[in-house]
């Protein structure tokens, strides 16, 4: 391989018209005045928050330009997203039946006497974490008093004082 | 556009030669208007940008051939480079590292332009009407003789635009802006072999491209 300039002299010779394109006359008296405006104004701005963020995770400014350079490798991570999304909708729809089926049979199903009845049977006799006795909770224990509408008034609150127990 | 004196002394080359003591005086300058800038000294950075704009514009602007997406990219890189001056560790010259700056801003922007490229060149410095090369060149040796320099400029900036980005950039700093292949190979982050073959490669497709104009 030659890399003599002679080979290519007349070649230069024609590159050399690139040499005499100029830019507007006056340009370069004002250009560094506009690069000093911008500094100045950027300075004063307050940071967007992708500039936060990209301060604070320089690596999210490099993914970020690689996307945008990537018009291919940016639609298949906002693919990958959507599946991560969908799949983690989708597996939080499989675990809900459990809990709905409990939640909805409650006010007529008989499953759901039938949880009541387990708790019953299954409490402790002793001591909860107040010191109360589980007696205190018998009214509330039995499954039909648990689901049943309560007739108005029938409801009333009274204020507990656990100092000095 | 480029001052060989001043590219000289922002090259930093090394020499014992009487001639360059002006050349490390400059090279000593910079780095204090470097440390000065990176110390928040406005003016120390107005001092920097107007030393080095010519070239890194024109660096822009060949490679580019638009003077508007020129004029906005160098802004931007002298911008990029005060933001980025405190992470300059004065490992190389803060002229080759501007330049890297500049270089990396363009080809990142051409990349994203790829499929829309438009020219928008300047005008020619009157000048050019009596250099002897190009009158040679558009009056004996073409056979087009009525070829005008506005059209050679076109055709020449046309044909540039059909080199890759990479075989581009060595011609204009090589060819246009006269550097040499090492600083060339400092600014674009490799080795001197891979500068002279890119240069042999982009000067062979030119001259197909422009055949027409120089035999």
């Amino acid at each position: 391989m030659s890399t003599g300039t002679e080979d290519f002299e007349e070649l230069r010779k024609l590159l050399k018209v690139k040499r005499y394109e100029q830019p507007p006359p006056g340009y370069f008296n004002g250009f560094s005045v506009r690069v000093m405006t911008r500094l100045e104004r950027d300075s004063r701005s307050t940071p967007g928050l992708l500039d936060r963020l990209a301060r604070t995770f320089p690596w999210l400014k490099t993914a970020l330009r690689l996307l945008e350079q990537n018009p291919i490798g940016a639609g298949i991570f906002g693919v990958g997203v959507c599946g991560l999304v969908i799949s983690g909708a989708a597996f939080s729809q499989i675990d809900k039946p459990d809990e709905g089926a409990l939640v909805l049979s409650n006010p007529t199903g008989s499953e759901s006497v039938d949880v009541a009845r387990f708790l019953t049977a299954n409490s402790s006799p002793g001591p909860d974490a107040f010191g109360q006795s589980a007696a205190l909770f018998s009214a509330s224990n039995n499954a039909s008093l648990l689901f049943a509408t309560p007739e108005p008034g029938s409801l009333t609150a009274t204020p507990v004082n656990y100092i000095g127990r | 556009m480029i001052d060989p004196a001043s590219e000289k002394a922002a090259g930093g080359s090394e020499s014992n030669d009487p001639a360059e003591v002006p050349a490390k005086k400059t090279a000593s300058d910079e780095s204090d208007l470097v440390k000065r800038a990176r110390d928040g000294d406005m003016s120390a950075y107005d001092d920097l940008v107007r030393r080095y704009q010519e070239r890194i514009y024109a660096t822009i602007y060949h490679m580019t051939s638009n003077h508007e997406d020129a004029n906005d990219l160098a802004q931007d890189s002298f911008i990029k480079a005060f933001q980025a001056l405190k992470s300059f560790k004065g490992g190389s010259s803060f002229y080759t590292w501007i330049y890297r700056i500049a270089v990396n801003k363009t080809i990142n922007f051409l990349k994203q332009r790829k499929n829309r490229a438009h020219m928008s060149l300047n005008d020619l410095d009157f000048n050019a009407e009596h250099d002897p090369d190009l009158v040679a060149l558009i009056s004996d040796k073409t056979p087009r003789r009525d070829a005008g320099l506005a059209e050679l400029q076109e055709k020449l900036n046309a044909a540039l635009q059909k080199l890759s980005d990479s075989h581009r950039l060595v011609v204009t700093l090589h060819d246009v802006q006269g550097l040499s292949h090492e600083e060339i190979a400092k600014i674009m982050d490799c080795n001197i072999g891979t500068v002279r073959s890119r240069l042999f490669y982009a000067r062979q497709q030119l001259q197909a491209y422009l055949s027409d104009y120089l035999k």
